[in-house]
């Protein structure tokens, strides 16, 4: 006898599985068994994943689902194409349709599936169905049912309804349960969990179940072998255009293009047009011309874009509009957008500003409708912070307590793959937390939850578009801000063959956008997106081979500033290579590209990568580079190069790696290169995993931040605004705005008659941004602008008062952040407050005052006084978000003055020594050795510069649990040299501090560590 | 008549207690909190320790780590309410208004009683000695007008003497240069933001303004603020009022979230109460349950009973649905406190019926556990429900624990 599992649920049940697929697919073979069926609820989250993993593990998978209603509930399993088609039109209904009655909709059309229910008002509807089999499950009570099904002759079939693999993993289920209840354990209802023995019963535990039933086991095996339906994923599904067929897609598509090539080049070169004739044919070829149709179409909408991706090697983008960059002026290849072997669509990514995306994807939504498109889904899993968090109040933790573990957690935005339990033991950051009793206990069971989905939410551009019916292939939910979106993420959507579009926001092109205006604004200047194009420009250049580029799209990291100082290069071509090589595990590599720019000989690896690589050095820089070299020293076919650079940058790609390793040993090997050689390319491979970059994306994005740069060398005011009211940039906006006093701008406090929402700039000054006020609400702040469009500026307090009906919370904080300082006509901020104040209580009765009703209005307002020095700046801090009259390390200027230091602007004249700076934070960046030892850089300022430091691991583990972006600090340590970019290696870390003023040894050795342990905040 | 108003206050009382039973703990600092937990607050701490930064509400794991040699007490509410008595009857020797504060806060109106013993302020050294010979509790003492301001001095000569006396009329010259936090009508948090908005800090600046002015920001508090600001309190010292009532508290070392565990606390909490009821032969209308959350929040209920009765097998299933009710956040409990009131004797008359139930006194099955605690303690014999396993309740839930 043998015995299917057809009710199974896996971690993509949300909230109530426990187990990952690849965990319930080793288990389901580990128990002897070779066929099973994932039924999420409500779901198909984890098909396409599900069907790999059973195709690795050797398993038979059967595609279906458990439907659940607030009455009913089935099982349903997927028969062939049509039933598949039906499940996610039911599935689709269960989300959307507000008066879904499971039972009506089986009745009505249940062709292809196979129910099993213990529902007996469905089960009475469905009577006589050949396809319908009365559900016994272990643990819960099913006399009833089999009663009922004997007496009306459905067959039974017995399940375990399994919710987590093992038994002892029923605490973890009654968690989820608990967390997604919002409620405690000692409180959570029976009615919620699943019961003990849903486990993963191997078949002859569940045979001692169901002694009496025999024929509801024998069942299962039955309906196993009718499901044999595996999908028809990885063909692509193509999105079509307007209704027009293949021809005259492509007949448009050549009328198009060539109307843009004309445009673009003016005369149409031999060279271009051969280009253009090879990519259009296979793109007809392929019958990929829809796709280039549909986002000619939506680029269209914007004046603003930027495509990213491989999609800028091919000049049909180019001519279409769809990228900027001229695929045969920057030598870029189309091969690796799209070639002949290539099975999969193609990738076209697109950027808007970030403001202005929605209302795209509200014209795309327009034009195809919501049959057609929807956006993709991300499925949100649980970080540790939010983990820990959420165990720590199940358990009942008070919500100071949980945030002392999780603020720390914070800091870490890496994941290096040990579990929170791990992490909290070892890493630095947590060193000096006391984890006592209930803490280990909630930690380590924060630990076995990492990972599981949690819900889902709309991926920030994916937009999928289907010629025909979206939710015939994958069901489609409402996420909660009104979008529909598939119930699928980015990986399984591409790996079914849907077309997936990006459509993404991108905040410099706001920044461009808004600079641009305003230096039309203030000087008259007219400057047209489309064509504006100043990678000659010598000043831009200068600036950029100067690392100058705080603001500046996508090449103002520090790490690529340090590069762009190292290298002293600013043309375009060195751009597109700095923003491609700065990845996670590519140090060593930089490095030496830096020592070969210079000139300094190199002996080859081996001569095949000088060749292939001649463009960069002989370095390893652009993600096709993976397979260019795969396929010249492995002899990969070009398909095959292509496979090894995608699977590096996918998640689930160990299995294929190691397989790709294998290949590329061999293939090598018998082209006789000698195994170090071998291994030595196989790590420069490896240290494309994760993320890389094309050379096409790169050039692409490497020309707005040309276009960005010469907005900041020619205007900075301007630019530099744009960039703070945009937000989401690399820096905090204090950082920014030290950036830009450093650049020789004033920065101008908020005031409520000259301030706009964003900050504005002009000439050398920019003045803050009403935007920047923590706590006004953004309703309040319009309605001021509009007044003040419409009537003009306001005289006085009162004005302001009789004018606005302002939230008094709200004018608080305008007098706090000294809005009000320009009309406040010789009353102090307190006073302002006060006269707010005054009149908006309720009035104590007469009979006590002894006042009229009317005496108010000519009470006087007392004399206040003006704030001292530290209420101010209290409220500067409080509002927004930093010290903006003094920079914060001048309230300590009396302690520096007794600490011998070096400022950051001299640091040059000190390499080599060991010094002491004072310094701010600004940014951080955690990374790991190649002993997987936590180390750090980050960036601090003084009065006089930005400059780099290095914890490496010894300091780091030293410190980084008192690391704080508000606390002064002072370092000491060793100025380093590297082609002329400086950086100090820091030995000791402490704080600055009033008390530590005047002691004997203020600024020595004594210092370090002689305040006790600060909060990290 | 003027009156005087003595304010008596011992700062750090339960240390000061507990260090009257124990002198090693005399001269350095003392806390006074249950030790079994690391997540149990400090109770009560004294000056030396408050001086190395422990205070009041904090953790216990935090003040050890600010005082390494801080020497850590477990409470002991009946000690401190013994203590408290003793002072009380010493006070009452000098007036019969004598009202006790909060732990080891006194205010005595001596109105009136120059001529029996002599001045506010050698009354108040007698009282001063009286009470340190007698209960060994040295304590500060002011002495004013009302009882705002003789609590006000007595707070703020705490560190520099024993005594301090504000004359009649000097009281809003007296204020004047103190701090606004220290009149009780600006205790809370966004009185005090707003007033350092404001720019007011002393209460010199407060009593500056006219009520008019200070109408049109406090409204209706203007009037008690003024008042305040100028030294004026009229509210009566007042003896507490003797209104009987039965309280069983308990803080839990290890707060917990585990329904099992607090019902199991409850359910004891209700069977000390209905023993002391059944043994003072008292019948109660009203109960009130009372809990605290690990962060302070506090939740009361009220239950009121048509037909009294004492017996805690019949009130229990009210007490468990008022618990359910009050307990709707996840957080742990800290604390549970059930009490009695509007306590009534019962009628003479013996019912019409064979034995009302609802009194319990007469079920032999209680009257049989009451003999036996009586005989053998309080934890003798329990009902398995209300059984808590282990010292203390285990931060687990009990479904855990118990594999």
């Amino acid at each position: 006898m043998t015995f299917t599992h057809l009710h199974v649920h896996s971690s993509y049940s949300l909230m109530r599985g426990t187990a990952s697929l690849e965990t319930l697919c080793a288990a389901v073979k580990a128990r002897g068994m070779d066929t099973v069926a994932l039924t999420d609820t409500n779901a198909l989250y984890g098909l396409v994943f599900f069907l790999q993993i059973a195709a690795e593990t050797g398993i038979r998978p059967i595609i279906g689902a458990e439907i659940v209603t607030e009455w009913e509930r089935a099982v349903l399993l997927v028969r062939d194409r049509d039933g598949y088609g039906r499940l996610c039109r039911l599935i689709t209904a269960r989300h959307n349709e507000a008066g879904f009655v499971l039972h009506e909709q089986l009745e009505r059309d249940a062709s292809g599936l196979v129910m099993l229910s213990d529902s007996l008002p469905l089960l009475a509807a469905l009577r006589g169905h050949p396809h319908l089999y009365a559900e016994l499950i272990a643990g819960r009570p099913y006399r009833p049912v089999l009663e009922y099904a004997r007496r009306e002759g459905i067959p039974p079939a017995a399940t375990a309804g399994v919710c987590f693999p093992d038994p002892g993993d029923y605490e973890l289920h009654r968690l989820l349960r608990a967390i997604d209840l919002n409620t405690k354990l000692s409180r959570l209802p029976d009615s919620e969990t699943a019961s003990p023995a849903a486990w993963l019963m191997d078949p002859r535990e569940m045979a001692a179940r169901f002694p009496h039933v025999p024929e509801a086991l024998e069942n299962t095996a039955r309906i196993a072998d009718r499901c044999r339906f595996q999908g028809e994923f990885g063909r692509v599904v193509s999105s079509g255009f307007e209704g027009l067929d293949q021809k005259d897609i492509m007949e448009k598509l050549r009328v198009t293009v060539e109307a843009g090539a004309r445009q673009r080049y003016g005369q149409v070169t031999g060279a271009v047009r051969r280009r253009i004739d090879y990519e259009l044919s296979i793109i007809a070829e392929k019958r990929f011309g829809a796709i280039f149709l549909v986002v000619e179409d939506i680029v269209k909408q914007s004046p603003r874009t930027c495509g990213r991706g491989s999609a800028a090697a091919s000049i049909v983008s180019y001519c279409l509009g769809i990228t900027h960059v001229d695929p045969i002026r920057h030598n870029l290849y189309f091969e690796r957008f799209l070639n002949p072997g290539r099975k999969d669509p193609p990738d076209i990514d697109v950027d808007f500003a970030w403001d202005e995306r929605d209302a795209i994807l509200d014209y795309v939504f327009e034009k195809y409708g919501p049959r057609r498109a929807a956006m993709v889904a991300n499925h949100v899993g649980f970080r540790p912070r939010a983990a820990v968090r959420e165990i720590a109040k199940v358990c009942g933790m008070p919500e100071g307590e949980i945030k002392r573990i999780t603020d720390r957690l914070a800091h870490l935005w890496y994941w290096s793959g040990e579990s929170v339990e791990e992490m909290i033991r070892t890493h630095p950051i947590f060193k000096g937390l006391e984890i006592q009793d209930p803490w280990p206990e909630i930690i380590a069971r924060a630990s076995r939850l990492e990972g599981a989905v949690r819900h889902l939410s709309v991926h920030c551009g994916g937009v999928v578009i289907v010629p025909d019916r979206l939710e015939e292939y994958v069901p489609v939910e409402t996420a909660p801000k009104g979008v529909r979106i598939i119930q699928w993420e980015k990986d399984q959507t591409e790996d079914s063959g849907l077309v997936k579009i990006d459509l993404l926001g991108n905040r410099s092109l706001a920044v461009i956008r808004d600079a641009i205006a305003a230096v039309h604004r203030n000087t008259g200047r007219v400057i047209q997106y489309e064509r504006f194009n100043p990678i000659d420009d010598p000043e831009t250049q200068a600036m950029i081979a100067r690392g100058d580029t705080m603001g500046v799209f996508y090449v103002e990291s520090p790490a690529t500033r340090q590069l762009q100082k190292k290298t002293g290069r600013g043309d375009y071509e060195h751009l597109v290579i700095h923003s491609s090589i700065i990845r996670p595990a590519a140090n060593t590599y930089i490095n030496e590209y830096v020592r070969r720019l210079k000139g300094e000989p190199w002996e080859p690896v081996h001569p095949i990568l000088d060749r292939v690589l001649a463009e960069t050095y002989g370095i390893m820089v652009y993600q096709e580079d993976v397979s260019k070299i795969a396929v010249e020293m492995a002899g990969f076919s070009p398909e095959q190069g292509d496979g090894l650079r995608k699977s590096l940058s996918k998640k689930r790609n160990h299995r294929q790696l190691s397989e790709f390793r294998r290949m590329f040993s061999e293939g090598a090997a018998s082209r006789g290169i000698g195994p170090g050689v071998i291994d030595t390319v196989w790590h420069m491979i490896l240290s494309f995993s994760g993320y890389s970059f094309c050379k096409p994306h790169s050039a692409s994005y490497a020309l707005v931040s040309f276009k960005s740069a010469w907005l900041r060398a020619h205007y900075p005011a301007e630019f530099m605004a744009a960039v703070i009211s945009n937000r989401g940039g690399y820096y905090s906006a204090f950082a920014y705005i030290s950036e830009a006093r450093r650049m020789g701008l004033r920065v101008l406090p908020p005031d409520v008659n000259t301030s706009g929402l964003a900050y504005t700039g002009r000439g050398g000054e920019i003045r803050m941004g009403l935007m920047q006020l923590k706590g006004v609400k953004a309703r309040a702040l319009d309605e001021l602008l509009a007044d003040r469009e419409r009537r003009g500026p306001f005289r006085d307090l009162h004005d302001l008062q009789r004018r606005l009906a302002l939230d008094p919370a709200d004018l608080r904080i305008l007098v706090k952040a000294g809005c009000l300082d320009s009309i406040a006509q010789g009353r102090s901020r307190a006073e302002l407050l006060w006269q707010a104040a005054a009149g908006r209580t309720a009035r104590p009765p007469a009979a006590q005052t002894g006042l009229d009703l009317f005496d108010y209005d000519v009470v006087s307002i007392p004399h206040l006084g003006d704030y001292d020095f530290r209420t101010a700046l209290l409220h500067e801090v409080e509002i927004l978000g930093f010290p903006l009259s003094v920079h914060p390390l001048d309230l300590y200027e009396d302690v520096l003055r007794t600490v011998p230091h070096i400022n950051a602007c001299d640091m040059s004249r000190h390499v080599g020594e060991t010094v002491t700076m004072c310094g701010w934070w600004v940014t951080n960046k955690m990374v790991h050795t190649k002993n997987a030892e936590p180390m750090a850089f980050i960036s601090f300022e003084d009065k006089t510069a930005l400059y780099e430091t290095v914890f490496f691991p010894r300091a780091f583990s030293r410190y980084s649990s008192r690391f704080s972006p508000v606390k002064p600090c002072l370092l000491r340590g060793r100025i380093d040299e590297e082609f002329g970019a400086l950086s100090l290696h820091v030995d000791e870390l402490s704080f600055l501090n009033r008390r530590s003023a005047g002691g004997r040894e203020a600024g020595g050795r004594r210092m370090v560590g002689g305040e006790k342990t600060p909060c990290p905040a | 008549m003027t009156r005087s108003i003595l304010h008596m206050r011992v700062d750090g009382f339960p240390v000061a207690v507990e260090r009257l039973r124990d002198s090693s703990l005399r001269g350095r600092p003392v806390a006074v909190c249950a030790r079994h937990s690391p997540r149990s607050l400090v109770f009560s701490v004294s000056p030396e320790a408050r001086r190395e930064g422990v205070y009041e509400g904090q953790p216990l794991t935090a003040a050890l780590r600010r005082c390494r040699g801080l020497a850590v007490i477990p409470p002991d509410s009946g000690l401190y309410r013994r203590a408290g008595k003793a002072v009380t009857r010493v006070l009452q020797r000098y007036s019969p208004l004598v009202e006790p504060g909060s732990w080891g806060r006194f205010y005595l109106d001596m109105s009136g009683t120059a001529r029996l013993f002599g001045s506010g302020e050698d009354a108040a050294c007698r009282i001063r000695k009286e009470v340190l010979q007698e209960v060994r509790l040295a304590g500060t003492l002011g002495i004013g007008t009302n009882k705002l301001v003789s609590g006000v001095a007595a707070r703020v000569v705490q560190s520099h003497a024993d005594l301090y006396a504000v004359p009649g009329g000097s009281e809003a010259s007296f204020l004047a240069p103190l701090r606004v936090s220290l009149l009780p009508a600006l205790r809370n948090k966004t009185d005090r933001e707003s007033l350092s908005e404001f720019n007011i800090r002393c209460i010199r600046q407060l009593a500056g303004m006219s009520l008019m002015q200070l109408a049109g920001v406090f409204g209706r508090r203007a009037v008690l603020l003024h008042r305040q600001a100028l030294g004026i309190d009229d509210s009566p010292v007042t003896a507490p009022a003797a209104k009987p009532f039965i309280l069983e508290e308990l803080t839990l070392d290890d707060d917990t979230n585990d329904d099992g565990v607090l019902l199991a606390v409850l359910y004891r909490l209700a069977e000390q109460a209905c023993g002391r009821m059944r043994a003072a032969s008292v019948l109660p209308r009203t109960a009130w349950l009372h809990l605290r959350y690990s962060d302070g929040m506090d939740v009361t209920r009220r239950l009121t009973f048509a037909v009294p009765g004492v017996h805690e097998r019949l009130l229990f299933p009210r007490l468990e649905e008022a618990y359910l009710k009050a307990s709707e956040r996840r957080q742990r409990i800290r604390y549970l406190s059930l009490t009695f009131t509007d306590l009534e004797k019962p009628s003479p008359q013996t019912s019409l019926f064979d034995s009302l139930p609802e009194e319990g006194a007469g079920d032999p099955l209680i009257g049989a556990l009451d003999a036996i605690r009586a005989r053998f303690g309080r934890d003798a014999v329990q009902w398995a429900g209300a059984l808590v396993s282990g010292p203390a309740p285990r931060a687990l839930p009990a479904r855990e624990a118990q594999r």
